[in-house]
């Protein structure tokens, strides 16, 4: 039985952040301290209404919707406000929410002239993020698709270097060009539903399962909006140079928001619309995702720069992600959805000690960067987590994806091989990376003589840590999904403890 | 004996307690005094030593049969496939007691041997939190816990032997090390998750990854770099994360050995390979603690061809000694590692001849009876098949140990120092960790055969047989001390043309290793140019989507400069239909 209370919970979470922007935006520019308070109270408000969200909300796996609010818009055309979440959802508005709060908290402007710019499009960022995890009509899942970008063009487009702008322009465009697909897909599925005319994403799939007209050629028409989105080769151009170039703040949402993004899009919207097999789409996306994976994990090792090493990193992660996302086990899917929260989490907080870290020290080259641990144990151990994450360490949110992903591959000894292989060498840029920047000897000198990490960002890349490491040990209790099945590894393990000789 | 029973009940504390301390040292240790930081640096290794021994005794002695103390953490992890439970049994206790004893030697040594380091409780909350991993790993009762203790073991390993990395060598030996342990953790997670429907292929997986955590051929290449560290570091990284862990993988998975015939093939070849190798490698003139890196790889190669010939307690026996006695030696050595590392800390000089007496009697515990190698080797050369192929494979394993001891020969004359070198302060504690350790083994020895008699040993033929071993070590020894009379070794950077090139061939590991680590990251990091630059760079971003988004935003400026007036409306009209006059054409 659904109360208002959630209800309103529900609402709560895209709508806080765009009332916070109109607050912040009305706020003289001046005022940097009030500028920031609004950017970080309602930053927060989402986390809030989440956290309240997950404890009211009862646990359950699949599709079924937690919770959901149905209004009118334009009745017409069949258009409706419909939110709502699933768990799938629910775990990825937590982490959209916590990522904006890291972004928000954890980062400051380029320039000290732009706090109000840069409040109010974060805040702006988050609702749009927010409003497409909610959304259950076609219409209002695009508006809030495409309301996304706006924001972002603007963040990714102050950036210290010229780059920005032209992967934020990049971005754009080809973001734009296939949302103008999805757009057409829509029109058509909707037609082929037959009267009356709805964009309800759950009637949708109702009417559509039940007489599947959907070929694959408009199945094909939604897959580069979420492609773009996920970074997945050959759509993935923007990504590297976007994140290596664009502010801190841009590439934590990006790779903590944006790419767990398209890959939520992929399974919220196609496999509804679709089914599981996609229409036969699931076989080309697995191996699309198999060759981001590999590509991202081959480019990573020969980058000298430390955001670009982390990009390719990530969009690899991605990669195998969408191979999770498209295979048809339970198992995998949960394991690819893992794969998009560690790639959130994962992402937030190397981006965020990248930022800090390449700002103060004014360089990204990682040759240029060293010594960290003797200067900042703490804060480059934080970092770790996140490494740790990116290299499926156990233990980590970014091993229980990778496990669960791997596992389904198991039956098939070359697609094991080539995804081990990705991990592998994704592993080992990150860790040679990691070693790089941590190592070595600390030149005071060299760096800038600023405060650096301030407390506020040693604090929120702790919290990250602790989630990554919880999510990775617990991953049925905090992402509310539970793999089936007991797995015959635990029976291997009963015959190498009763079954092998024991003791000397 | 409740007492005893609970503390094989509560088996989790084994590496709870450590974990714990270790992230207390690591956090608050600078702030402690030297012996505040020590007693709790010594307490996160010796909690875990004295419950394994308590818990031992009980398993041994007081357990009823079929006693379990297995405890799951499914209410953590949701369980399924992230089952994560722990048992302790014989083995278990066994490998967490090895481990233990040669980490409170290895602590009580860093205790005073990087005293002088200013991130010396970084060191001990490492090999406290490697404690830790290990303990993890040998009472882990499902592949999470058994992934999480394996890959816990790299990674502080890789901090342990890189640590003390200022300067590109360290950084490099460090990244090695962690390099070949992610591969090794990869490799094992590969094997668990087609153990079900490939045993075969899973068998040879988890093999594989025992084979690179041991630093078994052809994956030796980062053992030379790896024993550059502190002395502490290296018999611990060697003596439990390495060998000890590899040798646990291994017996317990026996079951699959025993089912796949190829399976003990395969461990016996790159044991005796490991055996050949390492021997070959170690008599070359070089740094000494490279030297004991090749010992320690002709030990574990006994212990897996203990393996391959059914006789796992021989293995067990075998990894025991080598634990001990070469983490003894590897301590004792420290004195070197030390001084490596003093001369980018303080400057200093060598300990002088109290250590080469300590370095003799450790290196003859090694060989000498009634040492426990001494009674792993004559169990092992016992239980060798008979026939061509086990007569073949005992003169093998007997003429290798003349390297064995001409590679001690040539350390314990390295530990002598250079004329006029200055004697640094040394602490009688911290000779007293390696010497405990080389009494141990003794003691472990005389206990085995009084508690299961000769044949622990392999009775009369197989204590004969280890009897020639040690005689052919002496001979070795004896060899080196002339060989080295009569051309003195010569230091690192004086070296002659011939040692040069020797010296770099034991560094590669006569090469195979090195082929081993530089052909495959060469493989790869060429396809990384090629799909960044060629793939990625060129034909996707300026090629395919370069070309479009430069499109639009070369029709975004063309209409901006129209709407600006820099281009008259009427010469865009010409030339748009020009260029529709030149496509009519065309087509």
């Amino acid at each position: 039985m659904e109360t208002w209370v959630e209800h309103l919970l529900l609402i709560a979470l895209p709508a806080a952040p765009a009332v916070g922007a109109i607050v912040a935006g009305c706020c003289p520019k001046r005022a940097t301290r009030l500028v920031w308070a609004v950017g970080w109270f309602f930053s927060v408000a989402p986390l809030v209404a989440w956290v309240f969200l997950r404890a009211v909300l009862p646990a359950s796996a699949g599709g079924d919707l937690l919770v959901s609010i149905h209004l009118p818009w334009v009745p017409d055309l069949g258009i409706g406000l419909h939110m709502g979440l699933d768990a799938t959802g629910l775990v990825m508005a937590g982490m959209i929410s916590f990522i904006a709060l890291v972004a928000m908290v954890g980062t400051l402007p380029s320039l000290p002239e732009l706090n109000r710019a840069h409040v109010v499009c974060l805040l702006l960022a988050e609702a749009g993020m927010l409003g497409v995890v909610t959304s259950w009509d076609l219409v209002l899942f695009i508006a809030f698709w495409e309301v996304t970008l706006v924001p972002f063009f603007f963040l990714m487009g102050r950036g210290p270097t010229r780059g920005g702008v032209a992967a934020a322009t990049r971005f754009l465009v080809t973001s734009v060009a296939s949302s103008v697909l999805m757009w057409i897909g829509v029109l058509i599925l909707v037609e082929a539903a037959g009267a009356p005319r709805t964009f309800d994403l759950g009637e949708l799939a109702k009417r559509l399962g039940a007489s599947p007209p959907s070929s694959f050629s408009s199945a094909w028409l939604f897959v580069p909006a979420f492609l773009v989105r996920m970074a997945a080769v050959p759509l993935h151009t923007w990504f590297p140079a976007a994140a290596a170039s664009v502010p801190t703040a841009a590439a934590i949402l990006l790779v903590g928001g944006v790419l767990p993004l398209g890959g939520y899009g992929l399974v919220h919207v196609l496999a509804r619309l679709f089914g599981p097999g996609l229409c036969g789409l699931s076989v080309w996306l697995f191996w699309i995702g198999l060759i981001t994976a590999l590509g991202g994990a081959l480019a990573s090792v020969v980058q000298r720069d430390l955001k670009r090493l982390l990009a390719y990193v990530f969009l690899a992660q991605m990669g195998l992600a969408l191979v999770g996302l498209t295979l048809g086990s339970e198992e995998a899917r949960m394991g690819g959805f893992l794969l998009l929260v560690a790639t959130g989490m994962g992402g937030g907080c190397l981006f965020l000690f990248a930022g800090v870290v390449c700002s103060a020290r004014g360089t990204q080259r990682i040759v240029e960067i060293g010594g960290l641990w003797r200067f900042h144990p703490a804060f480059a151990g934080l970092a770790f987590a996140g490494i740790a994450s990116a290299a499926a360490v156990p233990g980590t949110v970014g091993f229980a994806g990778t496990y669960l992903v791997l596992r389904s591959l198991s039956g098939n000894i070359i697609h094991l091989a080539l995804a081990a292989g990705a991990i592998l060498i994704m592993g080992a840029s990150v860790l040679w990376a990691y070693r790089r920047v941590t190592g070595g000897s600390y030149h005071s000198e060299m760096w800038a003589t600023f405060r650096w990490p301030r407390s506020r960002q040693v604090a929120i890349l702790a919290l990250l840590c602790v989630v990554i490491v919880l999510a990775g040990l617990m991953p049925g209790p905090i992402s509310g999904l539970r793999p089936t099945g007991t797995g015959p590894l635990v029976a291997t393990t009963d015959k190498a403890h009763c079954g092998g000789r024991t003791g000397p | 004996m409740s007492f005893l029973a609970q503390m094989a009940d509560l088996h989790v504390l084994l590496w709870m307690v450590p974990l714990l301390l270790g992230i207390l040292v690591a956090a608050i240790g600078s702030e402690l005094s030297r012996k505040w930081l020590s007693a709790l640096s010594i307490a996160g290794v010796g909690w875990p030593l004295l419950q394994a021994a308590a818990a031992a005794i009980y398993l041994l002695w007081g357990a009823p049969g079929g006693y379990s103390n297995r405890i799951d953490f499914d209410w953590l992890t949701g369980g399924g496939l992230f089952s994560m439970a722990f048992e302790l049994d014989r083995t278990g206790v066994w490998a967490v007691l090895v481990g233990t004893v040669v980490g409170l030697a290895a602590q009580i040594h860093g205790v005073f041997s990087v005293s002088r380091y200013a991130g010396r409780h970084l060191f001990h909350s490492l090999v406290i939190l490697f404690i830790a991993a290990g303990s993890m790993l040998f009472i882990a009762y499902s592949p999470l816990a058994m992934l999480i203790g394996w890959e816990g073991l790299a990674l502080s390993g890789a901090f342990l032997v890189g640590l003390w990395a200022s300067e590109q060598k360290g950084t490099r030996t460090g990244m090695r090390w962690l390099l070949f342990q992610h591969s090794s953790s990869v490799l094992l997670l590969m094997g668990f998750l087609v153990l079900d429907t490939d045993p075969g292929l899973g068998g040879i997986l988890v093999v594989a990854a025992a084979c690179v955590r041991a630093g078994q051929i052809p994956f030796h290449g980062w053992i030379p770099d790896s024993t550059y560290g502190p002395g502490a570091a290296t018999a611990l990284v060697h003596g439990l994360g390495s060998s000890l862990a590899a040798v646990f993988l291994i017996d317990r998975f026996g079951f699959l050995i025993g089912e796949y015939d190829y399976l003990p093939e395969v461990i016996g070849i790159v044991g005796i390979s490991g055996v050949v190798l390492g021997a070959l490698a170690c008599i070359q003139p070089q740094e000494p603690e490279r030297a004991l890196g090749w010992l320690f790889m002709i030990y574990t190669g006994l212990a897996f061809l203990g393996f391959s010939v059914g006789d796992d307690a021989a293995a067990r026996i075998l990894v025991t000694g080598e634990a001990l006695a070469l983490g003894g030696l590897a301590l004792a050595v420290g004195g070197l590692s030390e001084r490596w590392l003093t001369r980018e800390v303080a400057g200093g000089g060598t300990h002088g001849l109290r250590r080469r007496r300590i370095f003799l009697v450790l290196a003859l515990a090694g060989v000498l009876p009634p040492s426990v190698f001494f009674l792993g080797l004559g169990r092992l050369l016992y239980s060798l098949p008979a026939g061509t192929v086990g007569t073949a494979l005992q003169v093998i394993v007997i003429v290798s140990f003349i390297a064995v001891g001409w590679a001690l020969q040539r350390v314990h004359r390295a530990l002598a120092g250079e004329p006029g070198a200055k004697t640094a302060p040394t602490s009688g504690i911290m000779d007293a960790a390696p010497t405990g350790v080389g009494a141990l083994t003794f003691g472990l020895g005389v206990a085995g055969i009084f508690s299961v008699g000769k044949f622990v040993v392999g009775g009369w033929v197989g204590a004969g047989c280890a009897g020639m071993a040690t005689g052919a070590a002496l001979v070795g020894w004896l060899l080196g001390w002339v060989v080295v009379r009569r051309r003195p070794l010569a230091r690192i950077g004086r070296l002659t043309y011939t040692q040069r090139v020797m010296n770099r061939v034991a560094e590669t590991g006569l090469g195979i290793g090195e082929i081993l680590v530089q052909v495959p990251v060469m493989i790869v990091r060429t396809l990384g140019v090629i799909v960044w630059r060629g793939i990625g760079d060129f034909v996707l971003d300026t090629l395919i989507i370069g070309t479009a988004v430069k499109t639009v935003e070369g029709a975004g400026i063309t209409l901006r400069f129209v709407h600006n007036g820099r281009i008259q409306r009427y010469t865009l009209v010409v030339v748009l239909a020009t260029l529709l006059l030149i496509v009519t054409m065309l087509r």
